[in-house]
């Protein structure tokens, strides 16, 4: 009696148990839905880059003599002036301002307006013959203290060719000892 | 004398049994004569399943922007023309007292080379098609670790969860844009999604 005893409570518990996995069984079958989209949704990036390419020389005059800005701006020896590039490679609707700037470099001793700096862009005069003035930082990116010799916009793939020149201004009085003059060129950029 | 008695016994005893027998056929038989009856029910006891069922349609064309520029969240919510938004909808049919749980997910795909933090995702929603409302804020693409447990899979991004408890269609607009922060990569790279509606109840 106890055998059979146990064997039902044991038979009971068995299809208690079968019940509730159909139940549960039941229930997650009830509502499920998946659909995955066809339809790619994409944005790509252009092309934006500027590019500033130095020539392999810069000005190196030395026992530099006072002369006109009509002869300052005709310089030609290798070391009378410095040429270099500045390049956009834009595809799509973009537009680059750009700024060109002179940095002058600490240990210049020769006064700002005892110099002159003429620039060319595509053998066109863009600034000067004037003397270095030092400027505030722009929005662009020219820093506190440079100056802009060149600005514009680039809103397609070009290069633009330039070329620096500087000498003394021609009332320019030389002292009894050596003094020096050092600029560098920088280039920023932002769309 | 004594052969004649037990034949006679033997006589009684198959009369008594044969009258035994009769006896209890006669007892069941009258048992079961005794009531019968029945009658044809008229009341129906019915049961019907309700209608659940949901359904999400994309739109012929999606976001495509070739030579992608960073722009403020203002300018890419109001992003409007057919290859600057992906439109489509989601829908349930419900008869009876019942809810659908859904998932909207954005899922990345493979070929994406920006990186989530470079762009933003946006979705409005309306009722009838004509007036939207944002439903979710310009948010960079976020992954949910884990598959959710309405099947979202691990990787996507919910962009939007609800429950329908009517029939009724939402209408959603997608937008996707470069972060106005992004500083653009020297080589053209992508991103791309795909949307996939999930649902339960």
């Amino acid at each position: 009696m106890k055998d059979n005893s146990s064997k039902q409570i044991l038979l009971s518990v068995l299809g208690v148990a079968i019940l509730v996995v159909a139940v549960v069984g039941v229930s997650f079958a009830a509502f499920s839905y998946s659909k995955k989209g066809a339809v790619e949704n994409t944005i790509s990036t252009g092309t934006l880059s500027m590019t500033y390419t130095e020539g392999d020389t810069g000005i190196s005059i030395t026992n530099a003599m006072p002369m006109s800005d009509d002869t300052g701006k005709t310089l030609d020896g290798d070391n009378e002036k410095f040429e270099f590039t500045v390049s956009a490679n834009i595809s799509g609707t973009a537009t680059i301002n750009y700024e060109v700037a002179a940095i002058k470099k600490e240990g210049s001793n020769i006064p700002d307006e005892n110099v002159r700096l003429y620039l060319e862009k595509d053998s066109v005069g863009v600034f000067g013959p004037d003397p270095f003035t030092a400027g505030s930082q722009t929005a662009v990116g020219s820093p506190d203290g440079s100056m802009v010799i060149d600005s514009g916009t680039f809103t397609a793939t070009m290069t633009n060719s330039y070329v620096l020149r500087m000498w003394l201004a021609e009332d320019a009085e030389i002292g009894e000892t050596s003094q020096t003059y050092t600029v560098t060129v920088n280039v920023y950029g932002q769309a | 004398m004594k052969g004649v008695m037990k034949e006679n016994y033997s006589k009684s005893l198959v009369l008594s049994l044969v009258g035994l027998v009769i006896l209890f056929l006669l007892v069941i038989s009258v048992s079961l004569a005794t009531f019968v009856y029945s009658k044809t029910g008229t009341i129906t006891n019915t049961i019907q399943t309700g209608t659940l069922m949901m359904t999400y349609t994309e739109g012929n064309t999606g976001i495509k922007i070739d030579n992608a520029l960073p722009m403020s969240d203002e300018v890419g919510k109001t992003l409007k023309e057919e290859n600057e938004m992906f439109q489509f909808t989601v829908s349930s049919t419900i008869r009876g007292d019942a809810a659908i749980r859904y998932e909207i997910a954005a899922i990345k795909k493979d070929t994406s080379t920006l990186s989530d933090d470079m762009v933003k995702l946006y979705l409005e929603r309306s009722s009838d098609g004509v007036n939207y409302l944002e439903s979710m804020a310009p948010t960079e693409f976020t992954p949910i670790s884990e598959q959710s447990s309405l099947g979202s899979p691990a990787g996507s991004m919910i962009i939007e969860s609800g429950t329908f408890t009517q029939t009724q269609t939402n209408h959603y607009i997608l937008r996707m844009w470069l972060k106005e922060e992004v500083t653009l990569p020297n080589i053209p790279q992508q991103y791309a999604v795909t949307v996939s509606v999930y649902g339960g109840i």
